[in-house]
């Protein structure tokens, strides 16, 4: 971990190190600094309470837990503009599903801001690899009431870094560049058919990689008023076999054969796109949000026990993942009824792919259609109907209800 | 084979380095002129329904505008100009 800090904090001089110009001209910099008030702390957050009913039948996880239940949670955001170019920013996200409450830190960075080169960012920041987990997810934007299949919280699809993040924008240009700690990958100690899950979602208490991995996310927005946003992503990962569970590191003893010092190299890509379009001859908006990913990891060598039991057998599959959604959304916002102008519907495909040879196995594909209500800009009721089919051809049918704000 | 990877990863750090560089000088060069062309209402519109519906002006104080454009700017990767003629619009709406 110390190595990790002593790169960051290296490439972190090289970074400033072109820009020490930028600080000489702004001669009114010093002036600012001085009139500016240091009470500019904004308390803000969202927050969801939702329920979720299987219809068919009642599905049960390797806990033993139904998938029908309450959810809700709540994400108090701390903004502090420290002085008018470095800017603190945190977020808790606290959760209630099935009865257990977590908590964890979602990001905690500081930015600082060199005028039209752009921004700085070192800490725990919400990953730029794609826009889902950046920008969509908090169920305020979110137009469903669940996240696309992979794309959840112990999902397919890397959600925060650890690491030091150079982005800018213009209004036809925008890119995001990381050097961050590569994410886990699992070792099955916790539950032996995660064998080879890459653990994206890891809260940075006890379970750190310190293999360091960059990426970056390059996004074009080709007419002027901002309506189309095409991205590309792409992620390199050093990938060390860690033991993880949700918030740790658990004590397992491990087989003689299982080799831990084994690291893989991952690769992750990502293309993504974003319409908005007012359209006064259908009286409304659309929205499209796409998102296509692909992951490999290569070939990966792990122990599982035989048929019987009794013995252990060696096994190898190529870690290969494939995620994707599209979502299409209209929202009447020009009608002339005062309450049809807050609605909106949805409508969402996706599919997910896991490696086929792993004990996580899946090849599913998902359907869900959605009704909204915002009663203002900041608070939406949102009425959901899921279909997910799986390769064995079996069916799942979810009605979602939920309600969203942000404050 | 794992240095064949290893390799292939340097090259696509170095690929990736050039095309950032470029972004980069492009950014520093066109983002203010682009910008100013457009009024601070304008941008508010376009920009913040990219990815929400429109945030009411008078949902925050001057001060707090303050912070929470800032904290828009870095999560959309919007421009200094552009993120700053917004804030002024909203401020100047709020009725503060």
């Amino acid at each position: 971990m110390s190595k990790t800090i002593k790169y960051i904090g290296f490439i972190l001089l090289l970074s400033i190190a072109p820009f020490h110009q930028s600080f000489a001209q702004e001669g009114d910099s010093v002036q600012k600094f001085k009139n500016f008030k240091l009470s500019r702390i904004t308390f803000t957050g969202n927050g969801y309470c939702g329920f979720n009913l299987e219809l068919d039948k009642q599905l049960t996880d390797t806990t033993g837990m139904t998938s029908s239940g309450i959810s809700v949670g709540l994400a108090p955001i701390l903004l502090w503009k420290i002085t008018p170019n470095l800017f603190f920013e945190s977020e808790l996200d606290l959760m209630m599903e099935h009865g257990m409450v977590t908590a964890e830190l979602g990001y905690a960075n500081l930015t600082y801001s060199i005028h039209k080169f752009g921004t700085i960012q070192v800490g725990k920041f919400l990953s730029p690899f794609g826009l889902f987990s950046e920008r969509y997810h908090p169920f305020w934007i979110n137009n469903a009431p669940n996240e696309p299949i992979g794309f959840d919280h112990e999902g397919y699809s890397p959600q925060s870094e650890l690491g030091l993040c150079i982005r800018n924008g213009t209004t036809h240009f925008n890119y995001a560049v990381y050097v961050s700690s590569s994410p886990l990958m699992d070792t099955g100690a916790d539950d032996v058919k995660n064998a080879g899950k890459i653990v994206y979602h890891t809260d940075f208490g006890t379970d750190i990689n310190d293999k360091i991995g960059f990426g970056s996310r390059v996004g074009v927005l080709p007419f002027k008023n901002s309506v189309l946003e095409i991205g590309a992503s792409y992620k390199w990962m050093q990938l060390k076999l860690g033991d993880h569970y949700h918030g740790g590191t658990v004590t397992h003893s491990h087989s003689s054969g299982e080799d831990l010092s084994a690291l893989y190299i991952g690769n992750i890509y990502a293309i993504d796109l974003t319409l908005q379009k007012n359209l006064p001859g259908i009286k409304g908006r659309i929205e499209i949000k796409a998102q296509a990913q692909y992951s490999d990891a290569g070939k990966n060598n792990f122990i599982k026990l035989s048929p019987s039991g009794k013995t252990e057998v060696a096994y190898t599959y190529l870690n290969t993942t494939k995620i994707g959604y599209v979502l299409f959304a209209y929202k009447p916002v020009f009608a002339n009824n005062k309450i049809l102008k807050k609605t909106g519907i949805y409508l969402r495909g996706g599919y997910m792919e896991l490696p086929l040879g792993s004990l996580w196995y899946e090849n599913t594909q998902e359907v869900s259609a959605g009704f909204n209500y915002s009663f203002k800009w900041n608070n939406t009721l949102k009425l959901g109907y899921q279909q997910i089919l799986s390769a064995k051809k079996s069916y799942t049918n979810s009605i979602m209800i939920q309600w969203a704000t942000a404050f | 084979m794992g240095n064949g990877i290893l390799k292939n990863g340097k090259k696509g750090l170095v690929a990736m380095a050039i095309i950032l560089i470029a972004f980069w000088l492009h950014s520093c060069k066109t983002g203010e002129k682009v910008a100013v062309e457009k009024s601070g209402a304008e941008l508010w519109s376009e920009q913040c329904s990219r990815c929400h519906n429109m945030p009411d002006p008078t949902t925050y104080s001057d001060d707090k505008w303050e912070t929470v454009s800032m904290h828009m700017k870095v999560r959309a990767n919007i421009s200094t100009k552009e993120i700053e003629l917004i804030k002024q619009f909203l401020q100047s709406a709020n009725g503060d």
